[in-house]
């Protein structure tokens, strides 16, 4: 585990000295290709570090609230659809339906029924997030091992008693897998909203940046995004396995 | 055959022409034909017969988690379906059905906190339980720190902690290694010997029916048919000595020679 850490790290680290050393001896402009070490000083530096920060740090607002609002819709509607046979039937064309409509062309949308604020960019994340949750723990919801049902029958069990005591802790890894797959695009969902129209957030950077040809600053903003993302990830990864102790039954 | 009215313990469970058969694409499968039989409070009875013979399937409308098709079925004068509801009945499956999130101690405790006992008395009652299969030292351990023997000690814990007055075993050691399995069979003994709960034992292999049970029937392949209702001569306590004696092995033949009929 360690060491494919160790090796992904390292190759990783020659590939920047290796750009480093190649996009100057190439000829390539900086424009087209930064050296590393420029997107480095755009991270780094105290002076430059202002132009990056705050729009990380909002793009880490708008992201991470959406992706919590986003989460909590997502597994309330999959309880209300595993309970209310009626209410999943009704809905679940339009989730399908909803799931085909590519959200990014209904950011403008957003933007001018909700202004350019956080509001929008939150709401953008939420939607990228509600899907994969809601889709996951669904199917979480619903497995179950028949002969613990059995079990739990021959208990006279009520349904409240069986949610508690199998429903919920079974569908737990699923309900991870889902909410791992909608912090990414929670994250991007917020992004997104950014470049149709904001004042603030990597997404701007970005579209900013590239207009005016500082792509290193494009770069960095890059950088910072998938860092976002990535830290996001690992923190849902280290949640669920400090919750899910007990190995998955086959 | 059956000991009738002269019994002092009043039947505990009673099988009255019950026939279960199962929808297919090509029809109706049956499975079971006219079932008749009575298990006095206490007994200790093993069904046994070939595989798909309906011995799971008449364990399973026992304690109610299949629907009685045809005749009648009483659990203490009870349906099942109401035994079930007054937690008269427990079973004990082939795999121990463990919740992979609770401790044993959880495990052991569950049907009696879904019953609503009060705390003391549960785990009072969980301590006691888990005391008798031996697993006191092992009351915070999750399944998955247990071998296969110790979880199907933890279910046998589980399926008697609430004082049920049956115990549906559906062939609880079949996937336990041989040592492990011989051990089980007799801390059954012995557990069952201190609470004397009525107990129906499908299995499979005649050793295990003759060393534990007072009573064995002997099912036909499908549809099963009641073959034989004979009661095993050896005297209890019985001990694992037991296994090499003659008369053990006789009544093995016994059993066998009814079931080779069958084939």
């Amino acid at each position: 585990m360690f060491r494919h850490i160790a090796l992904a790290l390292l190759l990783f680290l020659l590939l920047l000295i290796s750009l480093q050393w190649l996009i100057p001896a190439l000829g390539i402009p900086f424009y087209i290709l930064p050296t590393p070490s420029s997107v480095f000083e755009r991270l780094l530096n105290p002076d430059l570090q202002e132009s990056m920060l705050p729009h990380a740090g909002s793009t880490a607002l708008a992201g991470m609230g959406g992706f919590l609002i986003g989460s909590t819709v997502g597994f309330g509607l999959a309880l209300i659809f595993v309970h209310v046979p009626l209410i999943e039937q009704t809905f679940s064309p339009w989730v399908v339906a909803l799931q085909t409509v590519p959200l990014v062309a209904i950011a403008p949308l957003l933007l001018l029924w909700f202004g350019n604020g956080l509001l929008t960019r939150m709401i953008m994340a939420a939607l990228f997030t509600v899907f994969p949750v809601l889709v996951n723990a669904v199917r979480g919801l619903r497995q179950a091992n028949p002969a613990t049902q059995d079990l739990l029958q021959s208990y006279a069990i009520s349904n409240w008693q069986r949610f508690w005591v199998l429903r919920l802790p079974n569908s737990l890894p699923y309900l991870f897998t889902g909410l791992k797959i909608g912090s990414t695009l929670a994250i991007l969902g917020a992004i997104v909203a950014e470049f149709e129209g904001a004042d603030q957030g990597l997404g701007f950077v970005i579209t900013i940046s590239t207009y005016y040809l500082d792509t290193p600053r494009t770069f960095a903003a890059i950088t910072l995004a998938s860092l976002l993302s990535l830290s996001l990830y690992l923190l849902l990864t280290g949640l669920e396995r400090w919750i899910i102790f007990w190995p998955e039954p086959a | 055959m059956t000991d009738g009215d002269a019994s002092p313990s009043p039947a505990s469970l009673s099988f009255e022409h019950v026939s279960l058969s199962y929808p297919t694409g090509a029809g109706n499968l049956a499975v079971l034909k006219d079932i008749s039989f009575q298990v006095a409070a206490g007994e200790f009875v093993a069904l046994i017969g070939p595989n798909g013979c309906g011995k799971t399937s008449l364990l399973r409308t026992t304690g109610g988690l299949l629907p009685l098709q045809q005749g009648n079925i009483r659990v203490d004068d009870m349906t099942p379906a109401q035994a079930r509801q007054h937690r008269r009945i427990s079973f004990v499956f082939q795999k121990p059905v463990l919740l992979p999130w609770y401790t044993a101690q959880q495990n052991v405790a569950l049907p009696l906190s879904l019953a609503g006992w009060p705390r003391a008395q549960r785990r009072q009652m969980t301590q006691t339980m888990l005391q008798l299969v031996g697993l006191e030292a092992f009351a915070q351990a999750y399944p998955h720190q247990l071998s296969g023997g110790m979880q199907q000690r933890v279910a046998l814990a589980r399926a008697l902690s609430f004082q049920p007055s049956v115990l549906l075993l559906d062939e609880p050691f079949s996937a336990l290694d041989d040592m492990t399995r011989e051990h089980l069979q007799h801390e059954l003994l012995r557990i069952w010997s201190n609470n004397r709960t009525t107990v129906l034992f499908v299995t499979h292999a005649v050793g295990e029916a003759v060393f534990l049970a007072d009573r064995i029937l002997v099912f036909s392949a499908r549809p099963g048919q009641l073959l034989a209702d004979t009661l095993v001569q050896l005297p209890r306590p019985r001990t694992l000595d037991l296994l090499e004696s003659d008369s053990f092995m006789q009544q093995v033949a016994q059993i066998r020679h009814y079931l080779r009929g069958v084939a």
